[in-house]
């Protein structure tokens, strides 16, 4: 017989992911916001906020020089840590033994996205409402739907590059900021159908280097952000991140996808309790309609409650909130050289907000010196 | 600036997702019904049908899979490992098998319909759905095919009575007849099932399928030899027989469509009929 060609799948079917729904992307994932329902348009200043709105960046004291050397996230899925357990108990026996048991623990896996992201930023400085800051994220998921007729998809995304914020006060209440974010992409996808993974199930030598995609090509994303702040306690943001869908430079624009703008607005309501604060915060994503979300996804709402100790920002603190339909917690708490920060939050992965979540564990640690 | 048009997500595409979340829970009968109720058709809707078809049937891949992976005793990998392990019985007995034959026939006649035509998608799951469905219908085959011949050796010559006995299977024939149809249609246009080539290079299906072609896709002609005693080849002469076996039908040869009569006279050595 004709062997099953995989190039079969071409180009053209690896961005399309019909059958898997679309996570919203951002740039940077953040534990801390993730805790308190994904709220960030208009958030107050702490080390993160400029990442996504760089108006924030105008709140920052003045003249004085912000040094972090490091701060390392990391995401994985529920579904990840079970798995890695799962094929940690399948391993031993037989080569035939395990092969069965591995293909038994997969049996439970169909529509669970096996997720992980780091994020790494060695250093950044900021000098007054300037910033420079370098990074590197990656995100890596892998999935099988359908047993009657399985099919499967995995993306792997790595972005470098360095962001480059500024943030100004107009007048006595506005404020702006914009970030220029050079950024070097390698995206490696697939989209496999079943017959496809018949063959490479089935096959002794698996032949997947065919059917996996991977571009790469440079970006230049550019963020916009504003705050109105008419009271300190009520504020007002709106965030347009990769203005145009991340300005593609040439080379990569005929084979990279996208990475596609978001337009968010959002409000933050401060209410005072002595020394602590009970902020209140809910923001609507995806105005332009470039990641396709239904309306119901677009919403996110959330509180956190905290005060400080040793910064202007909140350095112990308590969240939960409602992102996409599901709900999130975290806490985070700063023991003045370092900042440790922990969330569980629900990502939606389906159409429509709560049909088909991916719960998440989230972990940021990173250090700062304010001169 | 913005490179397309973009908008929500339509109620179809959350009703696909509803079905495709449906399927990774197991919920078959859910999914089905979801899929059912859409009042816009598309080629995923098809796809996505068809799974949940063959699940709700009791038919999973995945299992399949797992049940051809360990017990594999074949050297050839891929595709043709998959064909050459996979047997009959992964089909079930009785109300089972008929359900998962129902199931089948279902799933590749509206993929045949699928309103947008030539997707490769559509045409390989078409194409792997009727592969795999001819290793039961070969057995079924066999045994109808064998009853067929022991009703037509009671066959009285000079009045033909005893015809009627022949009925009920001759009607099973007539179903096989028309499936065979769909699985010689659904691989006519695929990438993993090729029935052209010599023996050594086909799997256990694809040299099944080569075989029926070549046996059965001859127009309704008598066997050549008949020994005198055999009684259910002479019977195939009558021209009571033969009325019964073409019913009105066209029977022509190579035009990939296999008749009953085809079936019954080319396949009168059902054993021999569907082996290279």
């Amino acid at each position: 017989m004709n062997k099953l060609q995989l190039s079969v799948v071409s180009a053209s079917f690896v961005f399309a992911a019909t059958a898997f729904g679309e996570e919203t992307d951002y740039n940077f994932e953040s534990t801390r916001q993730r805790g308190r329902g994904n709220t960030y348009t208009a958030a107050t200043y702490s080390h993160e906020t400029p990442r996504w709105n760089p108006a924030v960046l105008s709140e920052a004291k003045p003249k004085t020089v912000e040094f972090r050397w490091f701060e390392f996230d990391v995401m994985v899925g529920d579904n990840s840590i079970d798995t890695v357990s799962d094929i940690m108990s399948a391993l031993g026996g037989s080569s035939d033994e395990m092969l069965g048991n591995v293909l038994d623990t997969f049996s439970d896996k169909f529509g669970k996205r096996q997720y992980l992201r780091f994020q790494l930023l060695p250093i950044g400085l900021r000098f007054g409402g300037f910033v420079l800051e370098p990074f590197v994220t990656n995100y890596e998921w892998l999935e099988m739907r359908i047993p009657t007729l399985p099919i499967m998809a995995l993306e792997s995304d790595t972005r470098a590059g360095m962001g480059i914020s500024y943030g100004f006060p107009v007048g006595k209440n506005m404020k702006f900021g914009m970030t220029v974010r050079p950024t070097y992409r390698y995206f490696v996808s697939a989209d496999v159908a079943a017959t496809d993974v018949i063959q490479i199930a089935a096959s002794e030598a698996g032949s997947s280097d065919d059917i996996v995609s991977m571009t790469s090509g440079m970006y230049v994303p550019v963020d916009l952000g504003m705050i109105w702040s008419s009271s300190p306690s009520f504020r007002f943001g709106a965030t347009w991140h990769n203005v145009g869908d991340a300005a593609v430079t040439e080379e990569a624009a005929d084979t990279s996808p996208l990475i596609k703008s978001d337009l968010s607005l959002g409000m933050l309501y401060r209410k005072k309790l002595g020394s602590w604060n009970l902020d209140t915060s809910a923001d609507l994503h995806d105005m332009l309609f470039r990641q396709s979300t239904s309306f119901l996804r677009k919403l996110h709402g959330g509180v956190e409650f905290g005060r400080p100790y040793f910064t202007a920002d909140n350095d112990i603190g308590f969240q939960a909130g409602v992102s996409e339909g599901w709900y999130s917690l975290g806490g985070f708490v700063d023991i003045w050289l370092a900042r440790l920060a922990v969330s569980n939050y629900g990502v939606e992965l389906g159409e429509e907000a709560g049909q088909r979540q991916d719960r998440r564990w989230g972990a940021t640690l990173q250090s700062s010196v304010t001169f | 600036m913005f490179a397309a048009a973009s908008a929500n997500p339509s109620d179809e595409e959350a009703q696909l997702e509803a079905a495709r979340v449906s399927m990774d829970n197991r919920d078959y009968a859910g999914a089905v019904a979801t899929l059912e109720d859409m009042d816009d058709d598309s080629n995923e809707r098809r796809k996505l049908l068809a799974a949940a078809r063959l699940g709700d049937a009791g038919l999973d891949i995945w299992e399949i899979l797992q049940d051809v992976l360990s017990g594999a005793s074949t050297d050839s990998s891929g595709m043709d490992g998959f064909f050459n392990t996979v047997g009959a019985t992964a089909f079930g007995t009785g109300d089972e098998r008929t359900a998962r034959n129902v199931a089948m026939r279902t799933t590749l006649t509206e993929l045949a319909e699928a309103p947008t035509t030539g997707d490769t998608s559509v045409q390989d799951i078409a194409c792997f759905v009727g592969a795999l469905w001819t290793v039961p219908l070969i057995s079924d085959a066999q045994t109808a095919l064998t009853t067929v011949q022991a009703g037509l050796a009671s066959v009285t010559p000079s009045d033909c009575s005893g015809l009627d006995t022949i009925d009920a299977s001759l009607a099973t024939v007539s179903t096989l007849s028309t499936d065979f149809r769909l699985i010689l249609n659904a691989i006519s246009s695929c990438s993993f099932i090729d029935t052209s080539g010599s023996a050594a290079s086909l799997n256990t299906v694809e040299k099944q399928l080569n075989s029926l072609s070549t046996n059965a896709d001859n127009g309704c002609n008598v066997p050549s030899e008949c020994a005198p005693t055999d009684l259910a080849c002479r019977a195939l002469e009558l021209s009571c027989v033969h009325d019964k076996l073409t019913s009105g039908s066209q029977s022509t040869a190579d035009d990939g469509i296999i008749s009953t009569c085809e079936l019954v006279q080319g396949c009168y050595n059902p054993s021999a009929c569907f082996s290279l």
